[in-house]
């Protein structure tokens, strides 16, 4: 990596990254995210585009009843008693369903000519990892991490 | 009443006809639902001072602000006494005191919901108590939609009831000085007796056949109840505060204290319970998380309505209207009265009744002299509060609770479509509707 020239996040990018396609269930997506530690995980087309991600929050949305996890839902959940079986039920009526209707697509994503301090901000703001994708087409070519950074860092020393 | 003055229109246009075609545009853009209500009634009150019809100063004459204080004062303490947990505890507590059977379930929420409608905005009555709802039916595993429905109809009959239930009544009150005993001594005992007619077509059409597993039911009866209050001494507060503003709304018509002086003096009382004693910083995130959940759109849809409707009255509208009113019913007051319940039952069924009647309000106004005067007319006002409120059961557009409602079930999976509302919705504003009239003619005319 050319250590005194302007970065650009194809030069430090993780790739390939992992990633879901969006016929996956919501099963091989829990399976992901426990083998891999991941958050969020890109999702993408049979044309390896990229279509959003894929996170563990929206995941956890799925084990809980419909009117706690839907937008303007219950907030005050004290006076509700659940069990394991209550929760492994209503994963068990979502695990084999495909995960587009889950997937967040309004997701910000960085191209490979982008500088760097792009990335840095965004991590800074809110994510934890940003996807990095071809202008030209939209195809997921990689992914930044605080990690991914940390790790370029590491290699001017 | 006619301007004060003579108002510079623009290019010497007849207020009469510039003010009407301002207005009913403004009315397509709301009716169409296209532009946001406010935008639309920013535009319309920012209309009628631009083309001269109105001054700045006489718009700010036409805003009715004890009806904006009421509103605001209200809206702060729902918005506080919500934090308490105060209507999960009260929807908990009666499914259990039901021992979770899905027809009880059914005719206790639908009461609940009523009862909390009298007393706080519809709006957030639905969006505490639907939630709940779409949990309980999810534990039992039965059809949504009985509850749903009883819940719609039950927030826009309960909400007639009181001067606070419905804005609306607010309204109604503030410019004919109906008080809060007036609303409840007249309307309260019919807005009970069409609650439970509307029960009772809810329970031949669903209630019996609303079957769930003793195993489902007991999920339920699991629910701790008293857990859902998540602030014992604040809930200790606004209940305190609400029964002094309930007191003050009844006896301060005694004292000449008008209602929106009374929710908002509520309404300080109880921002100083929340905050007094924290640390300053504290203080000031509380006021400004209050603060913010105030409903500001509404706040300024009120505003620029009155303005609009101010505009009208100085275009000599509202005084043609009211004269062709009283063409049309004789000068009867009881054919006005009738004429009133269902034209104002129809028309809310399809449009916001919140600008209807402010529209109607100075129209009926105008028609006082010609039947009596300004006590004789009483009768007409009753009339425009239960058709108002009422008719918001028509269609799934005719209030905005209905909407809401319809959302949440959108989001759960279980949409309600126009149509299907529509089959039970006629038949509750007919019968709503009938009942009013044959209460309105026994109490009056007979």
């Amino acid at each position: 990596m050319p250590s005194a020239e302007f970065v650009q996040c194809s030069a430090i990018m993780h790739r390939p990254p992992t990633h879901l396609y969006v016929d996956s269930t919501v099963h091989e997506a829990i399976e992901l995210l426990i083998e891999h530690h991941m958050y969020n995980v890109p999702v993408v087309d049979r044309n390896e585009i990229f279509v959003g991600e894929i996170s563990v929050r929206r995941l956890i949305g799925l084990l809980l009843p419909v009117s706690l996890s839907m937008e303007m839902g219950l907030k005050n959940t004290s006076f509700m008693r659940e069990t394991l079986v209550d929760i492994k039920h209503r994963l068990g009526v979502v695990s084999k369903h495909p995960i587009a209707p889950y997937i967040a697509t309004d997701i910000t994503v960085v191209h490979p000519d982008s500088p760097l301090i792009d990335a840095l901000m965004l991590l800074y703001h809110k994510y934890i990892r940003i996807p990095v994708v071809t202008r030209e087409d939209g195809r997921l070519v990689g992914a930044i991490s605080l990690i991914t950074l940390l790790r370029a860092l590491e290699s001017l020393e | 009443m006619m301007p004060h003055h003579a108002p510079a229109v623009l290019f010497g246009m007849d207020p009469l006809w510039l003010s009407s075609v301002i207005f009913l545009a403004t009315y397509a853009l709301l009716i169409s639902e296209r532009v946001h209500r406010t935008v639309a009634a920013m535009l319309g009150a920012g209309l009628m001072i631009l083309s001269g019809i109105i001054t700045q100063d006489d718009a700010f004459d036409g805003v009715d602000f004890n009806t904006i204080s009421l509103l605001t004062g209200m809206m702060i303490l729902v918005g506080i006494t919500q934090r308490t947990g105060i209507f999960q505890f009260v929807a908990v507590w009666v499914v259990k005191k039901a021992r979770a059977n899905p027809g009880g379930i059914l005719l206790t929420l639908a009461s609940v919901t009523a009862v909390f409608s009298a007393f706080f905005d519809n709006v957030t009555t639905v969006l505490l108590i639907v939630p709940v709802t779409l949990l309980i039916v999810d534990k039992l595993e039965v059809t949504p939609y009985p509850f749903l429905f009883a819940e719609i109809f039950a927030s826009n009959i309960g909400g007639t009831a009181t001067l606070i239930g419905d804005p609306p009544n607010i309204m109604i009150g503030s410019a004919v000085g109906l008080s809060f005993t007036d609303f409840i001594t007249e309307l309260g005992p019919v807005i009970i007796v069409i609650h439970l007619a509307m029960l009772v077509i809810l329970y031949l059409r669903w209630g019996t056949h609303l079957k769930t597993s003793a195993e489902a039911r007991a999920r339920v009866m699991a629910f701790d109840a008293r857990s859902s209050i998540t602030d014992t001494r604040l809930l200790r507060q606004s209940l305190a505060v609400m029964v002094i503003v309930i007191a003050g709304f009844i006896l301060g018509e005694h004292v000449g204290l008008q209602s929106g002086s009374v929710a908002l003096g509520g309404a300080a009382l109880l921002m100083l319970c929340y905050t007094i004693g924290r640390e300053g910083k504290v203080q000031g995130t509380r006021v400004q998380e209050v603060l913010a959940e105030l409903e500001w759109s509404t706040i300024l849809f009120f505003m620029c309505l009155f303005m609009m409707v101010h505009g009208l009255k100085f275009g000599g509208v509202l005084n043609a209207l009211g004269q062709h009113m009283v063409e049309f019913t004789g000068g009867d007051l009881q054919v006005t009265t009738f004429a009133t319940l269902w034209l104002a039952a129809i028309a809310s069924a399809v449009i916001d009744n919140v600008p209807f009647v402010a529209t109607m309000i100075p129209v009926l106004q105008s028609t006082a002299p010609h039947m009596g005067g300004a006590e004789a007319i009483t009768p007409i006002w009753w009339a425009l509060s239960l058709g108002a409120c009422l008719g918001g059961n028509g269609t799934l557009v005719g209030a905005t609770a209905n909407i809401i409602v319809a959302g949440f079930a959108e989001r759960a999976g279980h949409p309600v479509s126009f149509a299907a509302f529509l089959v039970m919705g006629i038949p509750v504003l007919l019968m709503s509707t009938l009942i009013a009239s044959v209460y309105l003619y026994l109490r009056h005319f007979a």
